[in-house]
């Protein structure tokens, strides 16, 4: 399947979706619109233009080749840096964000950069505690403190 | 004399302890993002952004247009040195400049490019100076149709701007609209979009979906990213001769005239203006064979057109409140998060902002120019520092940015998926800008249109029939139509031309 075709699906169910919730929020009279009004002219140019790309691609045939975009490349770092971020994301709360920062550079510069350990270890540490003392000390950002509550 | 007379009271403002401070700040983050290929000045504001909530606004504004003229200064650097372009409007520079380095010119080449970038910036200040406060007293005569008309065309002109397909660039702003109408409805207080999620009841918050555009975005696309290798290492004769300045001097003030007029346009831009001076200089020059091969009009003229363009740029944002790009949207957000509300009484209700900011902008030139000659050497050792050093340190300041936001981690997820979103975006060539733009005057916008279609009892001949509001709907849909009748779009030369670079 042509990779336009797919990107047009996804406009073109965005705009479905947002339509009908549009129209199901309500549109009013013209002279007073309601809270489905904007949305729904916003949803409907989205569903235009995504079916004219789509009509477009068609034209152009099923035999144009997809352009290598070199996302299978770095598929794996990319994938790697988010699973990070995620994780982070969840386990900021109850970890802190001390231990957090930690594991979240370590994790980076030894899966993602290959480093050795003395250097991750060293680094990850830097980070962690300069972060934890501009952020948390210095500008009081509130940031989580976890499992070392007790310590901070 | 009343403009000279704010202008000097805003000089004195900017020069207080705090505010000097963020301005120096500013401007040495402003270079730093400048001379890093993975990282520009909307990605660097984004990360800032939630500090709004803790710094004083005159101080924090002064350090978030710092980085703004900052950066290109910044950019060049990487230009001359490695050939890499730090910022978009560089990319013509490293045309003759990086041939200047390879002969052994990379001093004057550094040297022209921040006295051109201080001539431009610090004239096109003055011009700033005028015609805000003029242009914002034309915008006190608008109502709301005039002001959706506004906000129509600055979309249109950042659409029709846009490198590649016009229809993705559209496609991009209706999606930016349609996410800011998540939230409470603005007049009834309806929620919509909200799937009964906590974080989402208050809107899709501006900072964790540019920091995730732009900042988390960029470092997925540059994990591969190697340090650039530098040709010319030891930099020797900064300060340009008299033979430099005299090759000079006219496509200085070519670049700072030019700079000034395509940057206050709203949807022309930096990149724009140093592309239109460089094609100027080539076509008026005697030589135009030298260029590319390190002609020092070459770099002396698109990089006083950058400056020159960067602060008149400022002009329909602080003078009508209409942000024309990613940076000035993001201004127009924190602008909005410190109660300041852009628009034609922005100037005459906050004077100390607006004559501070423009007071800093003169004050951070000087700086620029003092700093950043003497910094080279350091600039070129960042230029070194591997990048699986510095991305860990953008990802753990886009989440301690997004966490702070609202002290959740909603938002945090927030940032995160625009972080994909951003990248597979760059991926498709979808551009950010028109998104980022839909969503920050989205909710302005609805505001507008509903108020007129109140006004005019539901017929939208009201955006035709009353003078501004008819002249601005009908540039914007001469913008959007004329493609069709004429199969192309004026000035795509010059952004064929960048994206081709």
């Amino acid at each position: 399947m042509k990779r336009e075709t797919v990107i047009c699906g996804f406009w073109l169910l965005l705009s479905l979706y947002s339509s009908i919730e549009s129209y199901r929020l309500g549109l009013s009279a013209a002279n007073r619109p309601g809270p489905g009004f904007f949305p729904l002219i916003a949803a409907t140019g989205i569903g235009v233009i995504a079916a004219l790309r789509l009509i477009g691609s068609v034209r152009t045939g099923v035999s144009a080749k997809n352009p290598d975009l070199g996302i299978a490349g770095e598929a794996k770092l990319v994938l790697y840096v988010i699973a990070g971020m995620t994780a982070y994301a969840f386990l900021l709360e109850p970890l802190g964000f001390f231990l957090c920062t930690l594991l979240l550079v370590a994790f980076y510069l030894k899966v993602i950069a290959g480093r050795g350990w003395l250097i991750t270890l060293i680094f990850a540490s830097v980070v962690a505690l300069t972060s934890h003392i501009f952020f948390d000390v210095l500008l009081r950002a509130e940031l989580p403190r976890g499992v070392l509550d007790w310590w901070m | 004399m009343a403009t000279l007379d704010a202008l000097t009271q805003g000089i004195f403002i900017a020069a207080s302890p705090l505010n000097l401070l963020y301005g120096f700040l500013g401007v040495l983050l402003g270079t730093l993002v400048g001379v890093l290929p993975g990282l520009g000045p909307a990605g660097a504001i984004a990360l800032l952004l939630p500090l709004a909530l803790h710094a004083p606004p005159l101080a924090y504004l002064i350090m978030l247009f710092g980085i703004t003229y900052g950066a290109q200064y910044g950019g060049s650097t990487t230009s001359i040195l490695v050939n890499i372009p730090g910022e978009a409007s560089s990319v013509i520079t490293c045309l003759d400049g990086y041939a200047m380095a390879r002969q052994g010119r990379a001093g004057p080449a550094l040297g022209i490019a921040a006295f051109g970038s201080f001539i431009g910036g610090t004239i096109s200040i003055f011009g700033l100076a005028y015609l805000a406060p003029a242009l914002a007293e034309f915008g006190l005569h608008f109502g709301p149709p005039e002001y959706a008309a506004l906000m129509l065309f600055g979309l249109t002109a950042l659409v029709y701007l846009a490198h590649g397909a016009m229809d993705k660039a559209i496609l991009m702003a209706l999606f930016g609209i349609l996410l800011a109408s998540v939230g409470l409805d603005p007049v009834t207080g309806q929620p919509r979009f909200t799937f009964d999620i906590l974080v989402l009841r208050d809107g899709v918050g501006l900072t964790p979906v540019v920091i995730g555009l732009f900042g988390i975005s960029e470092v997925l696309v540059n994990l591969r990213s190697e340090a650039g290798e530098i040709f010319q290492k030891k930099i020797t004769g900064l300060l340009p001769t008299s033979e430099d300045w005299k090759d000079s001097a006219m496509p200085i003030a070519r670049g700072t005239i030019l700079g000034f007029l395509v940057g206050a346009i709203p949807g022309l831009n930096v990149v724009i203006a140093t592309f239109a001076a460089y094609a100027l200089e080539k076509k008026v020059s005697k030589h135009p064979e030298k260029f590319g091969r390190g002609a020092i009009e070459g770099v002396a003229a698109p990089e006083t057109a950058n400056n020159a363009a960067s602060c008149s740029g400022w002009i329909p944002l602080l003078s009508l409140g209409l942000p024309t790009g990613s940076v000035t949207s993001l201004i127009f957000g924190a602008l909005l998060i410190h109660g300041l509300a852009p628009g034609p009484l922005f100037i005459k209700n906050s004077p100390e902002i607006f004559w501070g900011v423009l007071g800093s902008m003169v004050i951070g030139n000087v700086l620029l120019l003092i700093l950043n000659l003497p910094l080279i050497g350091l600039w070129i050792k960042v230029l070194q520092v591997p990048y699986f050093f510095l991305f860990p340190l953008i990802i753990l300041f886009g989440i301690i940015g997004a966490y702070t936001t609202s002290g959740t981690t909603g938002d945090v997820v927030i940032m995160i998926i625009f972080g994909v979103v951003g990248y597979l975006m760059r991926k498709f060539a979808y551009e950010p800008a028109p998104m980022v733009l839909g969503l920050v005057i989205g909710p302005l916008l609805e505001t507008a249109i509903r108020r007129s279609m109140i006004m005019s009892k539901g017929s939208v001949a009201i955006f035709f029939q009353r003078p501004i509001a008819a002249f601005f709907m009908s540039a914007a849909l001469l913008m959007l139509l004329s493609p069709l009748l004429t199969r192309r779009r004026i000035g795509h030369e010059i952004i064929e031309k960048l994206e081709e670079t």
